[in-house]
């Protein structure tokens, strides 16, 4: 169903439903509702209209308007439509129906803003702690405003999370939280039967930094660019560019065509980079390390581009409010263009012995497989629902810098394993070299930077941008005084973990780490083994030295 | 061909790529943003650097008359706004990117600078250094100004808003006239 007609049946349905309909700008909708009738119209939107789920933030408005306020968001491709559905939870109240029985993947959203906020979602599933760790104490909610961001509340000493039971006698195999191959710290159950995995739980928020709440308190809007650009190590662009699209929406600036592209090309850079490290990490993960190696010695050029754009190999540092703070020489113009002809030869040359290879190949043909059902449901992004034969992509669905101007294809397949992740992610990467090739050849001329004299307090605005791991949105509510009010960052991979225990269900233990990995997040190895009899609820857990011993017949 | 062939050939001419790094230096591009380094001499202490730096690696701290500027490597992000807020031109982002360090003492760079005195209340409130600096690019750019203007430069915030509108009220005298 297309984004207008949806909002329009929404308006038609629920219309005495809604406290107010207002159109914040451009393509944002907004419904505020009552909090009771919240759970309806979520439900509508995403189930009968098919909306995706982008994000939910929760937002502590006391000082404002007595109340918190919840930002459901729902996106629908085609057109590019956003709906946010607003409820105010007033003071004393805090409690709100959870829509997670409708619409699966609100749950961490919700748990989220009951650790954050203290609002209760009645009705949830599994209202567990999702970021703070386990001896976090009860009352301290840390993103109300009322909370300092330097507090640190006392340890409760508190120990152990409520893992999932398994419903029959498995052997649980603890899975993290550090792992040589990945990147974040993560840790996972998986439940096996022999060899089998019947199902996994997680828990994660280690890496908890609250990079929220200090831009919230301490930073302003010159400075946070460069805080969010630390959000990630490896797609950390995508983020600065991300929360500056979403403010330059809120002051309704135009930004200089040259600065456009210029901010395209260095996204498309880090795609490349990340999806070439991710394919190392792949082959790695599946024995193939001769491929890591391959794969990362062509990965280097783009690094070396990104070297020469922008001064350094990661965290470029270019992006400023209305534009960006270099600009591309013809020279470096010119050096591009050879490099990424040399990439590209380079890489086609390497993948066509990576495809051709029987070993690595079969360790991912049918391994994590995803159906498009779950993936609709749990409303994953990226490569993991291209993988899954949904064509969704925020360059096409939501254009945003130059890229209307530019001719790709976005691949897809259907097949929904490991195999069609691992060929979408590949052949982005030959999209996006040509991507750069149209983009340094087209360059527009003019200044690369606009001056935005100011941005007006308490407006919502949301930035969408095309990571490589899938779709970010930034929820953005603008503060006084050059600070932001609300700034709610939802990474693609907190939207494509919740999927990760069905896509283990089924298959063996030695494909888990694929299986984690082809969502590209990262786990762990395992250190201990814990035997559970479910029977007596008794635990028993071996270390890994025992463990050992007992293999080697001592 | 089969893929393990064609991965042959690839390993084959691609040969080594590596750098016998640290014996051997790898190539620094042009324009990297490294190691920030503060010329002292030219520093005036105005702290414009302290206010734009994001992970607060630049602090700044009075106390009676010293003012110290902290720079600490260990929190810098190598973003480069120092450099573009600096007014005097002394902070330069240089091409030094191996910091590793076995202790946090040499990540720290500290510089002190004299506060001044108010003339008129007394409390310390800028640099000398940046004092002489503003007294020399106001005596350069309006040579036959107000002697009074020029001395209101010595003045801390507080006594200089206190001193504008006395002169604001004297200039009115009888009140304001419209039109």
């Amino acid at each position: 169903m297309s984004g207008s007609s949806a909002i329009e049946e929404l308006r038609a349905k629920f219309g005495d439903k809604t406290i107010e309909y207002m159109r914040v700008r451009g393509n944002i909708h907004m419904f505020e509702v009552r909090k009771k009738d919240l759970p309806d119209i979520l439900d509508h939107a995403y189930n009968k209209l098919g909306g995706h789920f982008m994000t939910m933030a929760g937002t502590d408005t006391r000082d404002l308007s007595n109340c918190f306020v919840l930002d459901y968001v729902l996106g629908w491709r085609e057109k590019g439509i956003l709906a946010v559905f607003r409820t105010k939870i007033p003071r004393g109240d805090e409690d709100f129906p959870s829509a997670t029985p409708y619409v699966p993947c609100a749950d961490w959203y919700e748990r989220e803003v009951k650790d954050f906020l203290g609002l209760t979602p009645v009705g949830h599933p599994r209202p567990l702690k999702l970021l703070l760790p386990d001896d976090w104490p009860e009352q301290s909610y840390p993103l109300r405003r009322d909370y300092r961001y330097d507090q640190r509340p006392p340890s409760t000493e508190k120990e152990g999370y409520p893992f999932k039971v398994p419903e029959k006698r498995v052997s649980i195999i603890p899975y993290g939280p550090y792992h040589f191959a990945m990147e974040e710290p993560m840790h996972f159950r998986i439940f096996v039967d022999g060899e089998r995995i019947v199902d996994a739980d997680f828990r994660g928020g280690f890496n908890y930094r609250g990079v929220e709440k200090i831009a919230e308190a301490k930073l302003n809007y010159g400075k946070i660019p460069f805080i969010a650009e630390r959000i990630c190590g490896i797609c950390g662009f995508t983020h600065s560019d991300c929360f500056v699209q979403a403010l330059e929406k809120a002051a309704e600036a135009n930004i200089p065509d040259r600065a456009k592209w210029i901010r395209t090309i260095l996204l498309e850079i880090e795609r490349i980079h990340s999806h070439l490290l991710w394919l190392g990490v792949a082959s790695h993960l599946v024995g193939f390390d001769s491929g890591f190696m391959q794969f990362w010695r062509v990965r280097e050029k783009i690094m070396l581009l990104a070297e020469l754009l922008t001064g350094n190999r990661k965290t470029y540092g270019m992006i400023a409010l209305g534009g960006v703070r270099r600009d591309v020489s013809e020279r470096k113009r010119k050096e591009s263009l050879r490099l990424i002809s040399e990439v590209t030869k380079g890489y086609k040359e390497l993948l066509e012995a990576a495809l051709n290879l029987g070993t690595f190949i079969r360790r991912l043909k049918g391994v994590g497989y995803l159906s498009k059902e779950d993936a609709r449901k749990y409303s994953v992004v990226g490569p993991v629902a291209r993988g899954c034969g949904i064509s969704m992509d925020a360059r096409k669905d939501y254009p945003y810098e130059a890229y209307e101007h530019f001719n790709f294809r976005v691949p897809v397949m259907s097949e929904g394993d490991v195999f069609a992740r691992t060929v979408v992610r590949a052949e982005e990467v030959l999209e996006a070299l040509s991507i750069i090739e149209q983009a340094l050849n087209s360059m527009p001329n003019g200044p690369v930077h606009a001056y935005i004299d100011y941005i007006p307090p308490e407006k919502i605005s949301i930035g969408l941008t095309e990571a490589p791991r899938g779709t970010n949105v930034h929820f953005l509510m603008t503060g006084k005084e050059n600070t932001v009010y609300r700034w709610r960052v939802r990474a693609p991979t907190y939207a494509n973990l919740q999927v990760a225990h069905t896509m283990l269900r089924g298959h063996t233990l030695a494909d888990a780490p694929i299986i984690i990995g082809s969502v590209d997040p990262c786990i762990s190895c395992m250190e201990r083994f814990t035997v559970v009899d479910t029977n007596s609820g008794k635990e028993a857990t071996v270390l890994s030295e025992a463990l050992l011993n007992k293999a080697a017949g001592k | 061909m089969s893929g393990l062939l064609r991965l042959l050939k690839v390993a084959i001419t691609r040969g080594r790529v590596t750098f016998r790094y640290p014996k051997e230096k790898t190539p620094v591009p042009e324009g990297i943003r490294g190691k920030p380094e503060i010329d002292f001499e030219a520093c005036v202490g105005c702290g414009g650097c302290v206010s734009t730096c994001p992970p607060n690696a630049l602090t700044m701290e009075d106390n009676n008359n010293v003012r110290t500027i902290r720079l600490f490597y260990g929190r810098c992000i190598f973003c480069g706004r120092c450099e573009e807020a600096c007014p005097v031109g002394a902070i330069t982002l240089t091409d030094v990117f191996e910091l590793a360090s076995l202790g946090t003492v040499r990540l720290d760079t500290v510089a002190e600078y004299k506060l001044a005195k108010c003339e008129s209340c007394g409390a310390y409130h800028a640099t000398e250094k940046c004092l002489k600096d503003v007294l020399s690019a106001y005596d350069e750019a309006l040579t036959d100004y107000e002697e009074e203007l020029r001395k209101m430069i010595l003045l801390c915030l507080e006594c200089r808003r206190k001193r504008w509108s006395e002169r604001l009220a004297e200039t009115h005298k009888g009140g304001l006239k419209y039109g």
